[in-house]
């Protein structure tokens, strides 16, 4: 265990780095290029002409939008780490408040998408491997194509209308109860759950078209027992490099799915901040979805290292065990 | 494919069944190709004006006069469509020229010159993909403002990591192969070697991306359009259609169902003849 | 006459390419195994013995069909069988030993675990019975007694080739089979690796009293440990027999073609002895520090010279130095220590650009066939570089030289606007060393040049190779594992292991008069043995 310490601690440090690196990218395209955000922000609520030269200045203090560029990014790095995201450019509330009030709803939408992504998608990849028959391979095989091509607003509403209006067996709106998480997580579901499928079939062929298979299968085992004991594992880890790309799009789902059953959470917020063009709402939640995608890469670099024996291996041992067959090799 | 089931001279290439493939390639080409017709030359398929509304004949089903129905104030849902199907290939394109352009440069300077800059860009890299996409285009929209062009612009450069990273890695897989040795030990001069061996190498993969990255780029902007970002001139985007169409959902269904499904099958189309590169080239 | 083990009667395999369309690959074959006796069958790549040997043991691929005929295991017909009766007798029946030791283990799974697998698949027994099992299978194979604990722990990756596909060769002995089919089990290994592995399998199989079906290339492999040989071709098999008839006096054209490509030629008479020199190494050291697992010395203290129109053949196994050696000739790797003198110049002392200069003189040729061309060019750009590169003549020009070129090294004049997938591995190498020959260069250095090609095609590659030096007077620095291919064309050898040279000399001195023990033990296992199979 202790070879993992080291390139874990480089990529957690790089994690950092990363996050660093998205936080100045946002503040940059939020606050420097675009020109004067206070202008931005007062011309989406009143009228220019209304306001006068030193309330705008005013203005301009409060929001810590005077000084220069880099003294304000300085500021606001410096809040960032002890958790101040800064303060809402339209209600002055604390951003930091905003978000973690509606991170759970979201969370939970998420979480539920991602199971159902996962469970469908390695169940999809295990049927449509193991199959002989050719056409049912390029049948099962041709699903997350399409699925690929069906994100949440297509297949939201086409899902309520169905289930909702035309079934009645499901709500089409509304937070609250296990019944109303259905709809939406299977919409959630459907993106990602593709994406690892296409992903993990592939892997799978590429496992199963290995030696190590076929000598499994010499030895005796069916086709089920060598996809399962022997391919999966060995099949992961490019489905686990993914799951960066999976959280992202989860997460980003979560925006639209909200919106799409009116449900309560940080779709409502991030919209709301767009619109109203709040920069620091934006930045913050910019910013935690930066973070959730970090973090989900680093947890998906620690697992491969951990199913891959060869970076498990102590670095001391002689690569090679004598063995003594009359000092053959 | 490293099967060595049997010895590598025996096994053909694998092209799976080979009368359906055909058969998909050629409908998904059909589709793509009327996609672009209707876009660029709207006027041949609707003489009607998307604009026009007609209160009177709001929310009518789909008949004779109305292909696919009028809308709520009474506008032909058929010419919105056609219109806005000339929004979405041109914000499309513009997304995969940024994508391609910025990224394949992005890529080529970091896989070839290495060292620094290799890791600075990958490091830019890293932070435009750590944001998710949706994420990052509504920043950008926050910071520029609405409107299809700027919706372009932002997928466009959300989708920037994706082809630097392949880039990136074809030059790298090019730079250090026993050809280009070969071809340094016969004399050719670094310069040669970057635009006879290495860049000739590299950018086939990057191209065939296109597609790929043009269905993604709909997708994309389909959600945008759809939160209701990208408003146009032209006419109204396919998302911003689907939007409005579930407000109505109970009334009149047709206004959500026509456009979600031709998104779909658009999309499924290109992205499914992006497939085609990768069938041929083994 | 003692029964059958294994019986294949006119067996016809294919391989479904579409949705009607399929490709022949094995066409009417029939062959007998009888107990306890070894049957080695022969052919090279594309052969179709490969196909066939899965075909035995029904592991082909899913695309793969028996078209016709039968396949009898002791008066089971296999082709009848389910696919669960089937599994029934992969392992319990038949033993596979599958050709490349270092990807047919899993990587995830201890050895122990892997073994164990073979038996509790057919057999049921308690964990403890297992592991002694498990333990008695190793011992067998050739493991010490001392550290079957660690192999049993131990993961595929801690091994070397020879002890996986010891644990190959255990895992298919496991259920005590019938039958082992063994595909080409040591092409992938050393060859003096692969001459204990070959000698341990022949003795498990005697004590164990089944019967062996070895698939291989080496005809002379087959010589030395078949009782029976059967030569396929092109999906049939032409000729089958006792090993001294078929070996001795064949009657197939294509088996005496097999025969005679392995007969070792005489040894080039002409010895330039005071020809300048055209290479000079001196004490070369290169050091290589490899990440978190401290130094490597590649090459540790290299003397030779080459001399002008003279072979130098320098042999050695993988991991001794000879490719570093190469590249360090070339000038396209710098030496931790020592100098490297190019026509009297050190490669240390010149200008990148005058170090460009002078590859006009010193050109190369790779060992993989596959990977040296550029896939995109056609076979004129490709020959056509070096003079390109150096300004040589008008496009008109170089495209006549182009034509010379391609007619010299033996190619059919068209081919020039064809690309490298088109052609057969000894149609590009013709090309790799026409493009080496562009600039008649002084000095030639071939890093394996003929490893990677089919028996019947190395031969004349390198009659190619030495039609050349006697035309143009260029010097080969050639490198190889094989010491069979070096005795074609070499004047002096240098004998590599670990980096150093420890026996050099003149080939008659090398060939004849061994001094060195690891000289002994490569001619030894070295003669007659030692093409590799296709990378």
């Amino acid at each position: 265990m202790r070879s993992l310490l080291r390139p874990t601690l480089r990529r957690a440090l790089q994690a950092v780095v990363t996050v660093w690196a998205a936080y100045t990218l946002t503040f940059l395209l939020l606050n420097v290029l675009p020109g004067d955000a206070v202008l931005a922000r007062v011309g989406a609520d009143t009228g220019l002409d209304e306001i006068s030269p030193e309330q705008l200045e005013e203005l301009r203090r409060s929001m810590g939008l005077d000084g220069s560029p880099v003294t304000q990014y300085l500021d606001r790095l410096s809040g960032l780490l002890t958790g101040d995201l800064g303060d809402s450019m339209r209600t002055g509330a604390p951003v930091a408040t905003t978000i973690t009030d509606a991170l759970p709803a979201t969370l939970g939408l998420a979480a539920a998408g991602f199971v159902v992504a996962v469970v469908g998608a390695a169940v999809l990849a295990v049927v449509t491997v193991r199959t002989r028959s050719v056409w049912l391979r390029g049948l099962l095989g041709s699903l997350p194509g399409l699925g690929l091509g069906l994100p949440a607003y297509i297949i939201g509403p086409l899902l309520i209308m169905v289930f909702s209006f035309g079934l009645r067996l499901l709500p089409a709106a509304g937070s609250g109860g296990p019944e109303a998480l259905v709809l939406p997580a299977v919409t959630l579901a459907v993106v990602p759950g593709a994406m690892i499928a296409q992903i993990l079939v592939s892997s799978l062929e590429h496992a199963l078209a290995q030696p190590y298979a076929t000598t499994a299968v010499a030895k005796g085992a069916g086709r089920l027992r060598t996809i399962l004991v022997h391919c999966l594992r060995n099949a992961l880890p490019p489905a686990l490099a993914m799951a960066g790309v999976v959280v992202g799009t989860l997460l980003a789902g979560s925006v639209l799915v909200e919106t799409i059953y009116s449900r309560a959470g940080l779709g409502r917020v991030m919209l709301d901040a767009v619109n109203n063009v709040d920069l620091t709402v934006v930045q913050g939640v910019a910013l935690v979805g930066a973070v959730a995608v970090v973090v989900a890469n680093l947890a998906a670099d620690l697992g491969t290292r951990l199913l891959d024996p060869r970076g498990r291996a102590p670095r001391r041992v002689a690569p090679v065990v004598p063995v003594a067959v009359g000092s053959a090799s | 494919m490293t099967a060595v089931v049997v010895g590598t001279a025996e096994v053909p290439r694998r092209r799976g069944p080979a009368l359906p493939i055909r058969a998909d390639l050629l409908v998904s080409g059909v589709i793509v190709a009327l996609f672009v017709l209707v876009a660029i030359v709207p006027g041949l398929f609707t003489a009607a004006d998307p604009q026009l509304a007609v209160p009177e004949e709001k929310l009518f089903a789909p008949s004779a006069g109305h292909p696919f129905g009028t809308d709520q104030i009474g506008r032909d849902q058929f010419a919105r469509m056609v219109h806005g199907a000339g929004v979405s290939l041109w914000a499309g394109l513009l997304s995969i020229v940024v994508s391609l352009g910025v990224g394949g440069l992005l890529g080529l300077v970091a896989g070839y010159v290495g060292r620094a800059a290799d890791t600075f860009l990958m490091r830019l890299c890293d932070a435009i993909l750590a944001i998710p996409g949706l994420l990052f285009a509504l920043t950008w929209i926050a910071a520029f403002g609405a409107g299809a062009r700027s919706v372009a612009v932002a997928v466009g450069i959300a989708g920037v990591p994706t082809v630097a990273r392949i880039m990136r890695a074809e030059v790298q897989r090019t730079r250090t192969s026993v050809y280009v040795e070969a071809a340094l030990a016969c004399g050719v001069r670094p310069a040669g070697v970057l635009f006879g061996h290495v860049l000739p190498n590299s950018w086939r993969p990057v191209l065939a991306l296109a597609p790929l990255e043009f269905g993604q780029a709909l997708l994309a902007m389909g959600a945008l359009g759809y939160l209701g970002f990208s408003d146009s001139t032209e006419g109204p985007e396919w998302g911003a259609l689907i939007a409005q169409g579930q407000t109505y959902l109970v009334v009149a269904p047709w206004l959500l169902f026509i456009p979600a499904l031709s998104l779909a099958v658009v999309v499924i189309a290109v992205t499914h003849l992006s497939s085609l590169r990768n069938g041929r080239h083994a | 006459m003692s029964e059958s083990i294994l019986e294949i009667t006119d067996l016809s395999l294919s391989y479904v390419t579409g949705l009607r369309a399929r490709r022949r690959v094995v066409h009417g074959v029939s062959l007998t195994v009888p107990a306890r006796s070894v049957v080695a069958l022969v052919g090279e790549s594309g052969s179709g013995k490969s196909t066939l040997a899965h075909a035995i043991a029904r592991l082909l691929p899913p695309a793969g069909r028996i078209d016709g005929g039968s396949i009898r295991l002791g008066g089971t017909d296999l082709t009848a069988l389910s696919e669960s009766a089937m599994r029934a007798v992969r392992g319990k029946r038949i033993g596979f030993v599958p050709q490349d030791p270092m990807t047919s283990l899993n990587p995830t799974h201890r050895i122990g675990a892997q073994v164990g697998e073979a038996i509790s698949l057919h057999e049921r027994c308690t964990p403890e019975e297992r592991e002694t099992r498990v333990r008695a299978l190793l011992q067998d194979a050739g493991f010490a007694p001392e550290n079957l604990d660690r192999v049993l722990a131990a993961f595929p990756h801690e091994l070397s080739g020879g002890m996986l596909q010891r644990v190959l060769i255990a895992l298919a002995f496991a259920c005590g089979p019938e039958l082992i089919v063994a595909d080409e089990p040591t092409s992938a290994l050393d060859v003096t690796v692969a001459t204990r592995v070959l000698d341990h399998l022949q003795e498990l199989v005697a004590r164990n009293g089944c019967s062996l079906l070895i698939i291989t290339h080496d005809l002379v492999l087959a010589a030395r440990r078949a009782d029976r040989v059967a030569v396929m071709t092109n999906g049939e098999i032409v000729e089958v027999g006792p090993r001294e008839q078929v070996l001795d006096g064949p009657t197939h054209p294509y088996t005496r073609a097999l025969v005679a490509a392995r007969a070792p030629a005489r040894v080039s008479a002409e010895v330039p002895a005071d020809a300048a020199p055209v290479l000079e190494l001196h004490d070369l050291t290169k050091t290589f520090v490899a990440r978190g697992r401290g130094e490597f010395r590649a090459v540790d203290g290299l003397s030779l010279t080459v001399r002008a129109g003279a072979t130098y053949g320098l042999v050695g196994e993988s991991g001794s130095g000879k490719s570093t050696t190469a590249r360090l000739a070339l000038g396209l790797v710098d030496p931790t220590a020592g100098r490297v003198v190019l026509r009297g110049r050190d490669l240390a002392d010149l200008s990148r650009g005058e170090r460009r200069e002078l590859r006009r003189h010193v050109q190369v040729v790779y060992q993989n066939p596959y990977r040296s061309l550029d896939p995109r060019m056609t076979v004129e750009r490709i020959v056509a570089e070096p003079l390109r590169a150096f300004g040589v003549g008008t496009r008109t020009e170089q495209r006549a030289v182009v034509r010379d070129l391609v007619d010299r090294v033996g190619l059919p004049s068209h081919l020039v606007r064809s690309r490298p997938h088109e052609l057969s591995g000894g149609q590009r190498q013709r090309v790799a060393i026409a493009r080496a020959i562009a600039l008649s260069p002084e000095l030639v250095v071939c890093d394996e040049p003929v490893s990677a090609l089919d028996a019947s095609v190395q031969r004349q590659v390198l009659d190619l190779l030495v039609e050349i030096q006697r035309d143009l007077g260029v010097a080969y620095l050639f490198i190889s594992h094989d010491l069979a291919v070096v005795r074609h064309l070499a004047h002096t050898v240098g004998v590599m292991r670990g980096g150093r040279l420890v026996e050099a000399g003149l080939a008659e001195q090398i060939f004849g008069a061994p001094q060195h023990e690891y000289t002994r033990e490569l001619l030894a296992a070295g003669l007659g043995e030692g093409d590799r199979a296709v990378a």
